[in-house]
């Protein structure tokens, strides 16, 4: 009787264990498509998630977590959302990208929490670049600045071009007359 | 004496012109002519048995070409002027003389202040290498100009 009860207490904890390893075994995979790794500020990313239940035992509720940070590890956006995940999930998200957010490197964060409170974790870098217009208007911006530096720099240099010309013909001059 | 300033009247201006550029017989000069064409300053040197053939020619008046070995640069440009007289006291070696018809001139085109700039970087540079300087300007232009200039000359003669 006394080997029956140990039997059953071990059985009851091994379960019990089995149950929290399943719980906390998610394997996230986030996937950024290649035209969003490189996103602008006003804009879209995209990013698919996949989740694995390793230990899955059936259908289950599990609350995720998404949150983007800046360079600066400042989150600019946060959301949550509760699914139901059996062997696996795949899903697509967007997420709006502020209109003021500075470039650089970003990182979009991914939590899946279980019902036991148990949590996976994953992130995954993009960069967020300036706009085509910006850069269109940069583009834009440096040819005009650098057409008035040119134009500036003849102008300024005719005097010098006008002065070095007139020297060449006194030399030729002076040669032709004193030879 | 390597710079001289004449201010005489505008009658005798010529004939001053022409003793000084016949005591320099035949040592070669540049001509700045601002009151004549070259042409004419020309016709008149050679009308006084002045050989004209080692003198070169700065002509202010007018802007067309007639002649290859003549440079024509606008009174206005004081600038470009002084690099061209510059320019040929380098390139002539030797002894040489630099006229300056007449100084006064300049002052129709050109700001008081930047002619007397003008008058001293030309004799500044003409003394550097020995290059005897005679100005001219009729007596009755001017006045102010003139005061400003003197002292860039070594002598001023006032006939």
């Amino acid at each position: 009787m006394k080997k029956m009860l140990v039997l059953a207490f071990l059985l009851v904890g091994i379960i019990l264990a089995q149950k929290n390893v399943d719980a906390s075994s998610f394997n996230i995979q986030i996937t950024i498509p290649n035209d969003y790794k490189i996103t602008h500020p006003g804009e879209e990313l995209v990013a698919s998630i996949k989740l694995v239940n390793l230990g899955s035992s059936g259908r289950e509720d599990v609350f995720l977590d998404y949150w983007i940070t800046n360079p600066e590890q400042n989150i600019i956006l946060q959301k949550k959302e509760t699914v139901a995940v059996e062997t696996q999930a795949n899903f697509v998200r967007f997420f709006d990208i502020p209109e003021d957010a500075g470039i650089g490197e970003y990182y979009l964060h991914f939590k899946v929490t279980d019902f036991n409170g148990k949590e996976s974790v994953a992130e995954h870098s993009f960069e967020v670049a300036q706009t085509h217009v910006d850069r269109q208007v940069s583009y834009w911006f440096a040819g005009i600045l650098a057409f008035i530096v040119l134009i500036y720099i003849i102008f300024k240099s005719r005097p010098i071009i006008k002065k070095l010309q007139m020297q060449a013909r006194v030399s030729r001059i002076v040669k032709k007359r004193l030879k | 004496m390597v710079s001289l300033l004449i201010i005489t009247s505008v009658e005798n201006l010529q004939g001053r012109v022409n003793s000084v550029v016949k005591s320099f017989k035949n040592i070669p000069g540049i001509y700045v002519s601002l009151n004549k064409t070259q042409k004419s300053t020309e016709n008149i040197l050679r009308k006084n048995k002045i050989n004209t053939n080692k003198i070169f020619f700065i002509d202010c008046v007018t802007s067309e070409k007639t002649r290859e070995d003549v440079l024509h640069i606008a009174p206005d440009q004081l600038d470009l002027l002084s690099s061209a007289i510059n320019a040929f006291i380098k390139d002539i070696k030797g002894k040489k003389f630099l006229i300056l018809d007449a100084l006064s001139t300049l002052l129709i085109y050109n700001d008081e202040n930047n002619v007397a700039k003008f008058v001293k970087e030309v004799t500044e540079y003409a003394s550097q290498n020995d290059v005897k300087v005679v100005a001219f300007s009729p007596k009755t232009k001017g006045k102010e100009l003139l005061n400003k200039i003197f002292n860039f000359f070594d002598e001023v003669k006032k006939r």
